[in-house]
């Protein structure tokens, strides 16, 4: 008998911003399948070590005994990249970037999978501009918390490695229904997709393609550079993180 | 659409400043009178260049965002650069991280969290040093402005739009500097013309003013020529002044009284910004 709640399958996908290596990208992932948490973030370009800071905060949510509290577990990330980075030996320029932190949004995800008993939920936590976006039966789509693309700026809501204050996370639950497919994805592919669909586009379906594609790594890397090239892609680094709830869609 | 090139290391813009060292820069500054205005426009330069290389600072190393020039003009015009750096003309901005003339300590006042005040100590990188002397060829340092960008741009024509900052009293003492300054506004990348700047240091003790509309507020015939001289704010750099709680309108120019142009580098798009109210 298959257990009773079964991970659901999921897909990481990532590129650097055009002219960066790929030691240089400052996004971040981490997934816990069998916990149903998934976790993205955007380490801020103005700021050093953004992109380590990124990571420990999506390990930090799937982590926390409590994820929806916060400012209860940032302390555990911030006492890390003070220990990992205060101590280096560094030039005087990168001491004092050093001293105002670094800065990353994050996207936190839980999911409960549907079953052919009861339909499955969802509920996200967010800081700043990576978003959540649910795809239905191929036509419904709801992003979190950026809803329209005009609404992407490059001044998003930060966390900060050293401390101050913490902007208020934004929370968000929904239904996560057989069929239904969740997108977690940094800001450029996040305002790429939700123009293309107010532009009356079907996003999700070069999405899909992506995904299914034999080496999907390679079709990812090559899918966003059309974009930046095509459709005018702000140029940054990359993240698209696909959940689906499998099952069948329900009407 | 103009001023929207991507700044990055293959694409990089330039931005050269020019420093105003003429006698007239002895006198005391308005806005700190225990300082002279030659003074002033060395704190607000070296402020300036911090900023730029701290904006291109990553942990491991300078991202070349910048190639930056110093003028200085106080009877001759020349370059600003002292120690390895001297004589240059633009050099990119991990050069100049890596070469200020030294690095000083310098003291300040924090709050010790218990309602007092301590001491606190910070590193201060200095690149260079008032000397003021002699008259103000303001349209001579233009004019070499013009002859550093000409070069700039047959190198990288596809560039954010380089930015000329004069830092001044608004004394020149070799005619009327709005032609040299116009032909430095009318060169041109893809993306749009050259932008010149101005910050007016004045001996007066009027309160700053920041990216004004318009000329008639300026206490000034001096401030109402350098205001004249400057050029309009672009859209992304007014929508970030905005954002940064300046009160700029439209037709908000690139010209501070008594203040420092600190901000335009931090409105300069590289990548997500993070808010001054975060940090």
């Amino acid at each position: 008998m298959p257990p009773a709640d079964p991970a659901p399958p999921w897909c990481a996908l990532c590129a650097p911003k055009r002219g960066n290596s790929e030691d240089e990208y400052e996004d971040a992932w981490a997934v816990d399948p069998a916990a149903g948490r998934f976790a993205v973030g955007d380490g801020a370009s103005e700021s050093s070590f953004a992109g380590r800071w990124a990571q420990l905060l999506t390990e930090a949510f799937l982590a926390a005994p409590r994820p929806e509290d916060m400012p209860g577990w940032l302390a555990e990330p911030r006492r890390r990249w003070s220990a990992e980075v205060m101590g280096l030996e560094l030039p005087w320029f990168a001491e004092m970037k050093r001293e105002q932190g670094a800065f990353a949004t994050l996207l936190g995800l839980g999911v409960l999978r549907p079953t052919a008993d009861r339909p499955g939920k969802w509920r996200a936590v967010a800081v700043g501009d990576s978003c959540l976006i649910r795809v239905r039966q191929g036509r419904q789509v709801n992003s979190f918390p950026i809803r329209k693309a005009a609404d992407f700026g490059n001044q998003p809501r930060l966390l900060g490695s050293r401390g101050g204050p913490l902007p208020p996370p934004e929370h968000a639950t929904g239904s996560f229904l057989g069929g239904d497919r969740l997108f977690l994805m940094t800001d450029a592919l996040a305002q790429w997709f939700l123009d293309a669909h107010e532009r009356g586009g079907r996003p999700w379906e070069a999405v899909a393609s992506v995904l299914s594609a034999e080496q999907p790594d390679e079709a990812f890397a090559g899918w966003i550079e059309e974009l930046r090239d095509r459709d005018g892609m702000r140029n940054d680094d990359v993240t698209l993180l696909s959940i689906e709830a499998g099952l069948a869609p329900e009407e | 659409m103009p001023y929207s090139a991507e700044i990055s290391r293959t694409n990089p813009t330039a931005l050269v400043f020019l420093l105003d060292q003429s006698s007239s820069m002895l006198e005391p500054f308005g806005a700190q009178p225990e300082k002279s205005k030659g003074a002033g426009v060395a704190d607000a330069l070296n402020r300036l260049l911090q900023n730029i290389v701290l904006k291109c600072a990553k942990a491991d190393g300078i991202r070349d965002f910048f190639h930056v020039g110093m003028i200085r003009y106080g009877g001759r015009v020349e370059s600003a650069f002292g120690g390895a750096l001297a004589g240059s003309t633009l050099v990119p901005v991990s050069k100049i991280a890596n070469n200020p003339l030294r690095v000083e300590v310098r003291t300040r006042k924090v709050d010790d969290g218990a309602g007092g005040l301590i001491d606190q100590n910070f590193k201060f990188p200095v690149w260079f040093e008032a000397r003021p002397t002699g008259r103000t060829p303001m349209c001579e340092a233009l004019a070499k402005a013009k002859e550093f960008l000409t070069v700039f741009l047959g190198v990288q024509p596809n560039c954010y739009p380089p930015i000329v900052v004069n830092i001044t009293d608004g004394q020149p003492t070799d005619g009327d500097p709005r032609e040299a300054a116009k032909a430095v506004r009318a060169l041109a990348s893809k993306d749009g013309n050259v932008l010149l700047f101005n910050a007016h240091l004045s001996d007066k003790q009027n309160r700053p003013i920041e990216f004004p509309t318009e000329e008639s507020g300026l206490p000034d015939d001096f401030a109402k020529l350098l205001f004249r001289m400057s050029s309009e704010l672009p859209p992304k750099l007014l929508a970030a002044a905005k954002a940064d709680r300046f009160p700029v309108g439209p037709q908000s120019r690139g010209f501070v009284f008594n203040a420092d142009l600190v901000a335009v580098i931090r409105f300069l798009d590289i990548g997500t910004r993070v808010a001054q109210s975060v940090r």
